[in-house]
């Protein structure tokens, strides 16, 4: 169950990034920190490797959302079987 | 069923402080200030959960500090460390991954011995055994071949125990590929070796220029002290010199494109401007400069010149000969001489790979040294000539430690008589131990070991440790893979993965690594870093430096004299607190005591002869790091140095003196300003290979890739290697994006997929490929040509053709 520290940089669109916050806070991965200007800080939890890069992936493609950056990784013991 | 609920409720505890951490480090980037201790956030977890302490990132040489978190025997966690000044709790995207690469899934946990086709596992007892047998037999003809990853006590076992008790100097690592000509440089012209600033000047400095550098993938972190800067409402230009565009030039105030080898032109044309026009510092170059030019036959010390003399020699690099060079335009030459030429803004040059692989690595260091002499653009914070090194310890285990094939600890060199004494007289060897005579560099070190001994072949057995030579050699078919087969010659390689090294070793031996065991970094701005074990390594992993403990003690048990101090004691003798020797040779007993804290107070002794002096272990035990010269002071505290040979902050210099270059190689205090002429590249472009070549690396894989590539999130960012292209090259080709094509040079081949208007964007006529694919060796193209100083290769240009392969995308 990976977890990750991500710094969301929302877009200036008022309506899309309430939508996505919306959608953010009714989603139990996620945990919302203290706003600072565009940036949101967000705890995300998932069951797994997959699930966490399908949730960066759909981070990445909202309109609301302008940049991810990782704060934080818990550190993966699952290797890498891709060689 | 009690014992259940109490795991859960202690998984759920775990989950939430994660969660908890996780938020709180994210919560402290975005609000752009230092961030908080996980412990302050979540109180109750302390201890008993999640461990932390602190450890410099295994990757570059930025020298970044890491927090790790571990729990159950295990790297839990990874955070920036808020009390690292070098990044101030941020990290690049692999530092936030460093805990991943201790669990890819085929760590070497057991020594392998080849026999005919297989790898056999075998004992550590065996092992050690096999390699004493191989070194005793012929010692002179053993060679070890290292790394700027090694930790400082590592490279300092290796290096006693072949200059000290083997009287071998056939010690090189691979740091020689990839900074040597930085020494080089540093030691012509100020004959000493190592940066003078630090990266203080990355906060000070109005100009940035970036000759050859990526900074934005390289040294991210160091990058983002830059831009930050920005943020905050300072300007800070940013001048980017290159062979093709990259994420650094999206940030870039100049993108001034060159011609491969074109920065030894324009760095002779911004002398000549300053020159003519006028605008050098007089004063400062009447007070602090000689000139210097090379001397025939050719040596780094060179040949002495008047101030006229260079003024005549540096008077035919006019703008217009130096535009048809290097390609940049006359207008921006100008301009980079107009910036030289004001004294009211602080220029710092950074530089890294793209003047150290070079054919006139010395020469292009020399005169970016020069032109920053000249102008007075030295010695103020933020006005600094600056070099990045690419591994956690180049600076630290091979510049300081010395673990080259001429060099001795702490600045010394095998050459020089009083020298070897010096390091006889601090090993406690009998007179004569240290070989007078350089050994064999990175590149004829494996040339002559994988020649064979009747045609003059000089090695017979090589050891290998922290480094992937089968990878990052150039001209590989020459330099690596003719070990295929060959049983007359045996690779020893010490690793923690299988790699494109491994495969042609007969004996592999699995390594711990990271905080896996104790370590100590030097990075690239002077700072000694220090970490402890935290956690054990996996199977029979066990530290490089026991192995290399355990081979000297096994040679002393075959007889080997060198093996004896002259008091007939183990080299590598230590005892407890009470005295008792400790058997440190045996894995059982290796940290019974910290071989480490032994090993680096001896070294310490070395680092007072050219004023490297370093502070005790324990001091760094409580600190981020220590920059040298760690001077104590009256009050018996340690005190770092920022900025060497200015006043206001090294206390080498004499009072009064403002500046002084106290180990001048014309000993008169002064500094050398070269004048040193552009030289073509030993291979370019023709009409059979019309294209150049530069090879480099990427932002989320290090170096060969060995440890990023066992990282999920990073492996799967960047699977694979491509080749960069122009559009106008590959239309002309008839390719298309993610169409694979075969590079060939005149030395070898790879194929990869083409990818146009990518990540970096050379110009027409030129490729780039990166180097981490151990399934495409791009390495098998590139050239051994070699700085003559440095012997440092170039793999920045060779020429190659390109031919399609296919028509599938990949």
């Amino acid at each position: 169950m990976p977890t990750s520290g991500l710094v969301l940089t929302l877009v200036d669109d008022e309506v899309a990034t309430n939508a996505f916050l919306s959608k953010l806070e009714n989603d139990p991965r996620f945990a919302l920190g203290e706003r600072c200007g565009s940036r949101w800080p967000v705890a995300l939890s998932a069951t797994d490797r997959a699930e966490e890069f399908a949730a960066l992936d759909a981070l990445l493609l909202d309109p609301a959302v302008a940049h991810v950056d990782v704060a934080f990784v818990e550190v993966c013991e699952e290797g890498t079987d891709e060689l | 069923m009690n014992s259940d609920r109490s795991k859960g409720a202690h998984e759920a505890s775990r989950r939430d402080f994660l969660r908890a951490s996780a938020l709180a480090a994210a919560t402290s980037v975005a609000h752009n200030g230092f961030a908080r201790t996980a412990e302050s956030d979540a109180p109750g977890f302390g201890l008993d959960d999640l461990k932390w302490d602190k450890a410099p990132c295994r990757f570059c040489g930025t020298g970044c500090h890491v927090r790790v978190g571990v729990a159950e025997g295990k790297v839990r966690a990874i955070q920036g460390d808020p009390l690292a000044d070098v990044n101030k709790g941020l990290l690049c995207v692999k530092g936030y991954h460093v805990g991943g690469i201790l669990y890819g899934r085929d760590r070497l946990t057991t020594p392998l011995l080849r026999r005919g086709d297989q790898m056999v596992p075998i004992s550590w007892e065996e092992a050690i055994d096999v390699i004493a047998k191989r070194i005793h037999a012929a010692p002179e003809r053993f060679g070890f071949y290292g790394s700027g990853q090694w930790t400082i006590p590592e490279g300092y076992a290796a290096q006693k125990f072949m200059k000290g008790g083997l009287s071998n100097n056939h010690i090189d690592p691979n740091a020689r590929l990839c900074m040597a000509s930085a020494v080089t440089g540093f030691l012509a012209v100020y004959g000493v070796d190592e940066p003078a600033g630090c990266y203080q000047d990355l906060d000070e400095c109005d100009v940035c220029i970036l000759w050859g550098n990526n900074p934005a993938e390289m040294h991210p972190v160091l990058f983002s002290r830059l831009i930050d800067r920005r943020s905050r409402g300072q300007k800070v230009t940013l001048i980017d010199i290159g062979t093709r565009r990259t994420r650094t030039t999206e940030f870039a105030d100049h993108y001034l494109e060159m011609k491969p080898q074109g920065d030894l032109a324009i760095a002779n044309g911004i002398a000549a401007l300053l020159i003519a026009d006028g605008t050098y510092d007089r004063d400062f170059v009447e007070k602090h400069v000689a000139f210097r030019k090379d001397s025939n036959p050719a040596d780094n010390l060179g040949a002495a010149m008047t101030f006229d003399e260079y003024k005549a020699a540096i008077a035919e690099y006019t703008p217009e000969k130096v535009e048809a060079l290097s390609g940049v335009k006359v207008d921006d030459l100008k301009m980079l001489a107009r910036l030289f030429g004001d004294r009211s803004v602080k220029i710092t040059s950074l530089w890294c790979m793209g003047m150290n692989q070079h054919t006139q690595g010395t020469a292009i260091n020399s005169l970016v040294h020069s032109i920053h002499l000249l102008s007075g653009h030295f010695g103020k914070p933020g006005d600094a000539p600056t070099s990045l090194t690419g591994q956690p310890s180049a600076c630290g285990t091979v510049r300081e430690v010395g673990t080259l094939a001429h060099a001795l600890p702490g600045g010394l060199v095998v050459a020089k008589e009083e020298h070897r004494k010096e390091a006889e007289a601090l090993w406690n060897l009998p007179a004569g131990r240290i070989n007078p005579k350089p050994g064999l560099h990175t590149v004829a070190l494996f040339d002559s070991f994988l020649t064979p001994k009747d045609q003059g072949g000089a090695i017979d057995t090589l050891w290998v440790q922290v480094t992937n030579p089968g990878q990052s050699l150039p001209n590989l078919g020459k330099l690596f893979d003719r070990k295929q087969g060959r049983t007359d010659k045996f690779l020893i390689v010490s690793d923690v993965y299988p790699t494109a090294t491994t495969r042609l070793a007969d004996l592999v031996l699995p390594s711990a690594l990271w905080v896996e065991k104790n370590g100590m970094y030097g990075n690239s701005e002077r700072r000694t870093q220090q970490w402890f074990k935290m956690v054990d390594p996996p199977g029979e992993a066990r530290d490089d430096c026991w192995q290399t403990i355990a081979v000297a003690h096994r040679l002393l048990e075959l007889g080997h004299p060198g093996m004896k101090d002259k008091d007939g004691k183990f080299l590598f003798a230590t005892t407890d607190t009470a005295g008792t020797e400790v058997p440190i040779w045996q894995w059982e007993d290796y940290y019974a005591v910290n071989v480490d804290k032994r090993l680096f107070e001896e070294y310490r002794g070395f680092s007072r002869f050219k004023h490297k002096d370093l502070a005790p272990y324990d001091e760094y035990v409580k600190a981020r790091g220590l920059r040298w010269p760690v001077v104590e002071q009256k009050d018996g505290s340690w005190r770092e140095t920022r900025f060497r040979f200015a006043e206001f902050d090294d206390s080498y210099v004499k009072q009064g003196a403002g500046i002084e270059f106290y180990h001048s190689n014309t000993k008169d205090g002064r500094a050398q300003v070269w004048f040193r002429p552009y030289v073509a590249p030993p291979e370019m472009p023709d009409g059979e290979f019309p294209f150049w070549l530069c090879t480099g690396r990427v932002l989320e894989h290090w170096h060969t890739g060995t440890m990023t590539r066992r990282v999920p999130e990073l492996q799967r960012a960047v699977p694979r290697s491509y080749v960069e292209m122009n559009r106008e090259d590959a239309l002309a080709l008839g390719v298309q994006n993610g169409e694979r094509v075969r590079l060939e040079s005149r030395r070898g081949t790879v194929e990869l997929p083409v990818w146009i208007d990518g990540r970096g964007s050379p110009p027409k006529g030129s490729l780039f490929v990166p180097f981490f694919d151990e399934l495409a060796l791009i390495n098998e193209c590139t050239l051994e040509a070699h700085d003559p100083f440095s012997k440092q290769p170039d793999y920045k240009k060779c020429a190659v053709r390109v031919k399609r392969v296919s028509t599938a995308k990949s």
